[in-house]
């Protein structure tokens, strides 16, 4: 297969997997996702990433549970709010809506990630100028090379876009305070891959020379 | 108003604004802690019940009164006459929801103590001369049964 087959095939078969084997990953493995991560580009070859590889099971089942409550309550506030009966307007199937909404505001949506073989912790310096930008490209090479290796995993800012729950994190893992925490990666070995998520077509997403004139029409 | 008054209102806002043009939307999010430690330090470290933080707001005339009700599932506070009120107008005169409330924040800080879990704040409803803050207690399914 030639390279850009090859590159396209693994961005093509890229899916959130939130269901695992007990299947564990290699130390190869691991360093080549790791490998991976340390490769991507940053503004002014800053590399302000670090990673924090969770192996233990108390550990992740905090990761789960910090996970769980930042999803629960946010998905609860949508919920009381009626903007996630807004945003299901269109499902007619008043069961599997309602499904939803008890998987969504039980953060059970978010709580799987114990069930990983490992967790990566993405944390980013603060004192440079474009860390969620560059630790962002780390993460995408992370799930391309996990791809890439019939792994699976998700990328998940539960447990830390709440500056609330990203304190809890960063004490329980004794994290400095120059250090933001971007994100967790739970990898393991995929159960069950899902279907491909629906896309905008590119006649939508894409304009020519000024925001309005579509490029492919 | 004294302008330098109005200068820190303003200042207020368009620091929030310029975070909002940056980060979106999540912005909100890392502003759940926004006012927190300044009413840490005028009421206690740990900060004390809701009754106290609404008497302790009032009588020193950050709003004009608070009425709180409470469910099993949510918090409702309407907050008149608060002295942020110009900010919440900045936001309208902008079309964009207020991002966050240091009084909610600090509602919020105290469940948090008392129960062990942080509440969302709703999006925050605006009256004339008044705010409605309503929290939810913490993530749980058990909110589908109130229709």
């Amino acid at each position: 297969m030639e390279k850009k087959d090859a590159f396209f095939q693994v961005v093509a078969d890229r899916r959130s997997i939130r269901d695992y084997t007990d299947g564990q990953l290699t130390e190869d493995e691991i360093k080549m996702i790791l490998e991976s991560a340390r490769l991507a580009p940053s503004g002014e070859n800053a590399q302000p990433w670090r990673f924090i590889v969770v192996k233990d099971e108390e550990k992740k089942k905090f990761l789960a549970q910090i996970s769980k409550n930042g999803s629960g309550r946010r998905f609860t506030g949508e919920y009381l709010s009626k903007q996630m009966q807004q945003r299901f307007e269109t499902l007619q199937d008043e069961e599997k809506k309602r499904a939803a909404f008890k998987k969504l505001t039980s953060g059970e949506v978010s709580a799987f990630v114990d069930k990983a073989h490992i967790i990566l912790i993405v944390i980013g310096k603060k004192d440079v100028w474009d860390t969620p930008y560059d630790c962002s490209a780390a993460i995408e090479n992370i799930l391309l090379a996990v791809t890439s290796l019939d792994l699976g995993a998700c990328w998940v800012i539960a447990p830390c876009i709440d500056v609330r729950d990203e304190l809890k994190l960063k004490a329980y893992f004794d994290i400095p305070d120059e250090y933001k925490v971007i994100s967790i990666i739970p990898i393991g070995r995929p159960s069950r891959v899902p279907r491909p998520r629906p896309r905008i077509s590119l006649e939508e997403l894409v304009f020519a020379e000024k925001y309005g004139e579509f490029y492919y029409q | 108003m004294h302008e330098i008054t109005v200068l820190l209102k303003k200042l207020v806002f368009d620091v929030q604004k310029e975070f909002y043009d940056e980060r979106g939307r999540g912005a909100r999010y890392r502003l759940t802690r926004v006012g927190v430690p300044f009413f840490e330090e005028m009421m206690g470290k740990d900060l004390p019940n809701m009754e106290h933080i609404k008497e302790w707001l009032i009588k020193n005339k950050f709003c004009g009164d608070i009425t709180v009700n409470e469910d099993e599932f949510s918090v409702e506070i309407l907050v008149n006459n608060c002295c942020l009120l110009d900010i919440r107008s900045e936001w309208e005169k902008h079309k964009v929801p207020p991002l966050a409330c240091p009084i909610a924040n600090a509602f919020m800080y105290s469940i948090e103590l008392d129960g062990g879990m942080a509440p969302e704040l709703l999006p925050i409803e605006g009256q004339e001369n008044s705010c409605k803050l309503t929290l939810a207690k913490m993530g749980t399914s058990e909110v589908l049964k109130k229709e």
